[in-house]
């Protein structure tokens, strides 16, 4: 709801690809390596 | 009679002496006078001796007696000839739509062969299967609910009739402005008045768009993943996952009306799917391939990725190519029409589409070959595939020289994209589909932000904002906030929803097969017969040229 923030393009811009960091972020930083501590290569 | 009138007409008109100033003529000549039944009452089509002689030029097929008739008593009226002309641009749409959807539901062969060929020949039935039975299962939960939740509250669509009864669409308010979430006319294609010939129309066109989302998924976890969880997953992703972005999308939800409600462009543009099938297919993959893991082999104890070869790289050539010819489907037939509302520009969508292909797969060959020193075959079919991906949300708002540029960053992007995704993450995709289709989607939709040039004109709006979809390179950096709202919706939520709806599914079914089924091959486990009966599978040693 950053939208209804701000009307500045330029802020809404900021927050949205602060948005999209922290998505990426979520994904890249925290899933991917929490399911690598347990790959099945690992174990072998 | 009335030839020699107009041939005398024209020649009076055209003789120097008759000429006239334009001023003088727009003095003297009477406001035009409105065309009446009067005028048109004596016109015949040709009289049936001379049409029992043949038609071998076709002058005289299609003409005035062709045009049905509501009163007989009397005859060819104003309103028989403008009801015509109004079902000929029907006609002539759904005739285009249709069509189109036929290529896009070919698609699904091109897929399948793609996805079997890059996969190992122990696997070859199973990965068969899935493309093939995705496409009915999807389509099942699509007529199920899939359909009323995507476009049930679209409010319309002028190309095909206007199918009013899709006009139930659940939304909220907030800060004073309706947000879209979801719509709720069209299930079984009977609820809510939508027995009916324009929504069969968009049904068919937007089933096989989800089904190609659905299809991508079935890539990144292919030669490991359970055929009964495949089919409770996708069932899953084409009933709810898929429709609800949709909807937002396309559907009269939030992010079409980006614009309408904060002024951001012409709200999230998306023409043909990058986000809307491509990312959210690619995601979902990522999803999966995550929950699913890497197939026995793909890493070592250290963790450094090992090549698993593809079977075929010849039905992954052709697939590329099937899918090339399918993609003429998917972009240009997103105008839903080719009479009308700025729908001509079906020939600019087309050639974007091919061009954007065409610089992908260089992108990726050129690379390759840099980068490797050979120009890796099934990642040059990769790059063509990027290209098409990401041209697909610009391809109806930009020019030719903008789509050769989206096409050649995607076909590097998609090279980048797998090696990431290989050696940092770790995540194994046997075919490439995160890359392909979800790196590249995002990067399709974050292209009509930077390369739409406000040119194109579908009916004098889009998204209900009077002009064309500008991008920041032309002036508008409104559209781009607005395109980077999609990504962030994609990336934030559909990721996460794929992720937990088969999170659910692993814990009840379990999603991945048993080692030992894994490196026995899946065909015979799984589906009960081997994808080549009569060859003999077994390692070959690789010779490095």
């Amino acid at each position: 709801m950053s939208l209804g923030i701000t009307a500045s393009v330029s802020a809404r811009m900021a927050i949205v690809l602060f948005g999209v960091m922290v998505s990426l972020f979520g994904i890249v930083g925290m899933v991917a390596p929490a399911y690598v501590k347990r790959a099945i290569w690992r174990k072998m | 009679m009335r030839k020699y009138i107009l041939a005398v007409t024209l020649a009076a008109a055209s003789f120097p002496g008759f000429s006239q100033t334009p001023a003088a003529a727009a003095a003297q000549t009477p406001p035009p006078a409105a065309v009446t039944t009067n005028d048109i009452k004596n016109v015949d089509g040709p009289k049936p001796e001379i049409r029992l002689k043949g038609d071998p030029d076709g002058s005289l097929t299609g003409t005035a007696s062709d045009i049905a008739v509501t009163d007989s008593k009397k005859g060819l009226t104003v309103g028989d000839v403008l009801n015509q002309i109004g079902q000929n641009k029907v006609a002539i749409n759904f005739t285009w739509t249709l069509i189109a959807g036929f290529l896009v539901m070919f698609m699904q062969a091109g897929f399948a062969i793609v996805e079997t060929g890059l996969c190992r020949a122990k696997n070859a039935n199973h990965t068969m299967m899935m493309n093939f039975m995705v496409y009915g299962v999807g389509m099942l939960a699509y007529w199920l609910i899939g359909f009323a939740i995507q476009m049930g509250g679209v409010g319309g669509v002028a190309n095909l009739g206007g199918v009013p009864s899709l006009n139930a669409e659940h939304a909220f308010t907030l800060f004073g402005k309706t947000f879209g979430l979801f719509g709720q006319h069209g299930m079984f294609l009977t609820q809510g008045g939508t027995y009916d010939v324009g929504v069969m129309v968009v049904f068919l066109f937007q089933m096989v768009f989800m089904d190609t989302a659905l299809t991508i998924v079935t890539g990144s976890a292919a030669e490991r993943w359970k055929f009964a969880a495949f089919l409770v997953s996708s069932f899953m992703l084409g009933a709810f996952i898929y429709p609800v972005f949709g909807n937002w999308a396309w559907g009269g939800g939030w992010l079409a009306n980006l614009g309408t409600n904060f002024g951001l462009g012409k709200g999230y543009c998306d023409f043909a799917g990058s986000g809307v099938v491509h990312a959210v297919g690619g995601l979902s993959a990522l999803a999966l391939a995550l929950i699913v893991g890497p197939r026995l082999g793909k890493y070592d104890r250290n963790g450094k990725p090992n090549a698993i070869i593809g079977h075929d790289i010849v039905l992954v050539l052709a697939g590329c190519f099937i899918l090339a010819f399918g993609w003429f489907g998917f972009n240009p037939g997103s105008t839903l029409g080719a009479s009308g509302n700025g729908n001509l520009r079906i020939g600019s969508i087309a050639v974007n589409t091919m061009l954007a292909g065409m610089t992908g797969g260089f992108g990726a060959m050129f690379y390759m070959w840099m980068r490797y020193g050979k120009p890796d075959a099934s990642m040059s079919g990769n790059g063509l595939l990027a290209g098409l991906v990401a041209i697909t949300a610009p391809s109806g708002f930009v020019n030719s020289v903008s789509a050769c540029i989206i096409g050649l960053i995607a076909g590097i992007l998609v090279c980048l994209s797998v090696e990431f995704v290989d050696r940092v993450m770790k995540v194994d995709d046997p075919v490439g589909a995160i890359s392909v289709h979800g790196a590249n989607g995002l990067w399709g939709v974050i292209s009509v932000g930077l390369f739409a040039d406000g040119k194109s004109n579908y009916g004098g709006s889009w998204n209900g904002v009077p002009g064309s979809v500008t991008g920041l390179f032309y002036g508008d950096a409104g559209q781009l906030v607005a395109q980077l709202i999609g990504v962030a919706t994609l990336v934030g939520f559909v990721f996460v929803f794929s992720f937990l709806v088969n999170l659910a599914i692993d814990a009840v079914i379990g999603q991945r097969v048993s080692a030992r089924t894994e490196l026995e091959g899946l065909d015979l486990p799984e589906m009960g017969q081997l994808g080549y009966p009569e060859f003999e599978l077994k390692g070959r040693p690789m010779v490095n040229a």
